[in-house]
């Protein structure tokens, strides 16, 4: 596989990106919404035993779903192209299917941590810096969160051939890894409410992984007992499996 | 042209709205499960954490999801609106034999209706989690949410009027579904809000915060006696207010901004 290449497809995609400039500042309002508005006022109702600060329980949150909605972007590209017959002129160039379809889920990366990189500088202008060692483990999380979304929405756009299907399929996908995630509740209270089945998959959900990590990192007080070692490997699984999926999904289906 | 021939042709132009419905059956799969996963999975928890005096919070959000879904649904009309620019049904629409006016009121109406039947299962949802068994509530319910669907279309449609540009229009929909939704009483009493002074006098001018109050005074009065943002006459007076202006400013912005072709 040779790098160029990969990069070439992968520029090609965040030069896209920034022609979405009005959504992105749609979705950039509405995280920004999420915290400022929504996180602001529910920290004056959120019984205090339960979550001292609301506001800043909610910030690495916000940081993980920013992550996970811009790699998510790339399906939609995937979707739109294969509606329009585009893959076809990608399938001609010189370079290989491999390269081609890591590009393709690189640029996915590149979106995510492009995008998340001014909420995790609020987040260190809010909590402060975390240290060598943390600002690694945060990195590491955010490189294999945006590597598994860009993944399953390439996997997503590619499932089937009804493209509203395919549309309705990777908002579903969205929705549900957005609710059934720790972003806005604490996990006492998902153990609490749900039955341990619902807890597991909650708390096994990549978006609550990353998010576990990150206020393990920032939040230590938040995710006391936290134990870093599992969630990544836990978290290099979903990665590992997700990738790989994506990649054949989208291979096989450009082909089609 | 007589009076029944006007109304008969704001039907016509009103159900043509409607008839579009089938086309939406996937995107009103995805809107259904993202609401059941909001009053489920969102609400329940969230209910668990928040203490607002003697409220009971998951009735009080699971009223303010369905108006975020109405909403949403209702300011879609925009989209198809810029849409239909694009394709140039507005040209075939302006060519039928009937007034402006009516072309005007019967796409707000129609768009309004149409955005009420999408959300139809929503407030289905709605009478089953609150228990609500007493039929004329359930039909004020509706009406209310229809008469409001009506007017957000009309604002949609004067505002896709003036943008005439699918990307400004998609950034002022977004922006508009985040802030209006957050800074309003949606998702938080009234004298939640007031932590935040900007946000209070926001949401006090809000007309979402007036739409969802009275959804819940009608739904469970007894939840919400005495929290809600104005007395129940202010919020008639101030909600009939905004769909007399939303309808008006369609009608003349229908009349006066195309005339004379709308290229951009």
């Amino acid at each position: 596989m040779r790098g160029w290449a990969i990069a070439i497809i992968s520029l090609r995609d965040l030069e896209r990106f920034w022609k979405y400039k009005w959504w992105l500042a749609a979705l950039v309002t509405m995280n920004l919404a999420d915290l400022f508005v929504f996180a602001l006022i529910f920290r004056g109702i959120v019984r205090k035993d339960i979550l001292p600060d609301y506001f800043l329980f909610l910030a690495p949150g916000i940081a993980s779903i920013a992550a996970f909605a811009a790699a998510f972007t790339i399906g939609r590209e995937v979707m739109m192209e294969l509606r329009r017959g585009f893959h076809h002129y990608l399938l001609s160039l010189p370079i290989s299917r491999s390269e081609l379809v890591v590009g393709r889920i690189a640029a996915g990366m590149v979106r995510g941590i492009i995008y998340q990189a001014p909420f995790m500088a609020l987040l260190l202008a809010l909590l402060g810096f975390p240290g060598i060692r943390g600002m690694a483990l945060v990195s590491l999380a955010t490189l294999m969160i945006v590597a598994s979304m860009s993944s399953l929405s390439i996997a997503a756009s590619t499932l089937v051939r009804n493209l509203e299907l395919q549309a309705t399929i990777r908002s579903l996908l969205y929705f549900i890894a957005f609710f059934l995630s720790n972003v806005f509740y604490p996990e006492s209270i998902i153990r609490q409410r749900f039955p341990e089945a619902v807890y597991a998959i909650i708390e096994n959900n990549p978006i609550s992984i990353a998010t576990t990590i990150y206020r393990h990192v920032f939040l230590p007080e938040l995710a006391p007992s936290a134990e870093v070692q599992l969630l990544l490997a836990k978290l290099f699984l979903w990665t590992l499996l997700l990738t790989v999926g994506g990649a054949q999904l989208y291979a096989r289906n450009l082909e089609r | 042209m007589s009076i029944w021939d006007d109304l008969r042709a704001l039907a016509l132009i009103a159900f043509w709205d409607v008839r579009k419905l089938r086309r939406y059956t996937f995107f009103l799969a995805m809107r259904f499960s993202w609401f059941l996963l909001q009053v489920l999975v969102f609400g329940l928890l969230v209910a668990n954490m928040v203490s607002v005096g003697n409220l009971d919070y998951y009735k009080f959000y699971v009223v303010g999801a369905f108006m975020a879904v109405l909403f949403s649904m209702s300011m879609v009309k925009g989209h198809d609106v810029v849409e239909e620019f694009e394709d140039g049904l507005i040209d075939y629409q302006l060519s039928l034999p009937v007034k402006r006016r009516v072309l005007a009121i019967g796409r707000a109406v129609g768009g309004g209706l149409s955005a009420f039947l999408h959300s139809l299962p929503m407030l289905i949802v709605v009478l089953a989690v609150l228990g609500i068994e007493s039929l004329p509530a359930a039909l004020a319910l509706a009406f209310a949410s229809f008469v409001f669907a009506s007017s957000l279309a009309g604002v949609a449609m004067s505002v896709a009027l003036v943008l005439r540009s699918s990307d400004r229009l998609d950034i002022l929909m977004g922006v508009s579904d985040s802030l209006l939704v957050r800074v309003s009483t949606i998702f938080y009493p009234i004298a939640a809000v007031s932590a935040v002074a900007a946000y209070y006098y926001l949401a006090k001018v809000n007309p979402l915060s007036h739409m969802v109050d009275a959804l819940r005074l009608i739904a469970i009065p007894e939840v919400v006696q005495g929290s809600t943002v104005s007395s129940a006459q202010a919020m008639i007076a101030f909600l009939t207010g905004f769909a007399v202006a939303a309808i008006l400013s369609s009608l003349v912005l229908l009349d006066k901004k195309i005339e004379g072709g709308y290229g951009r």
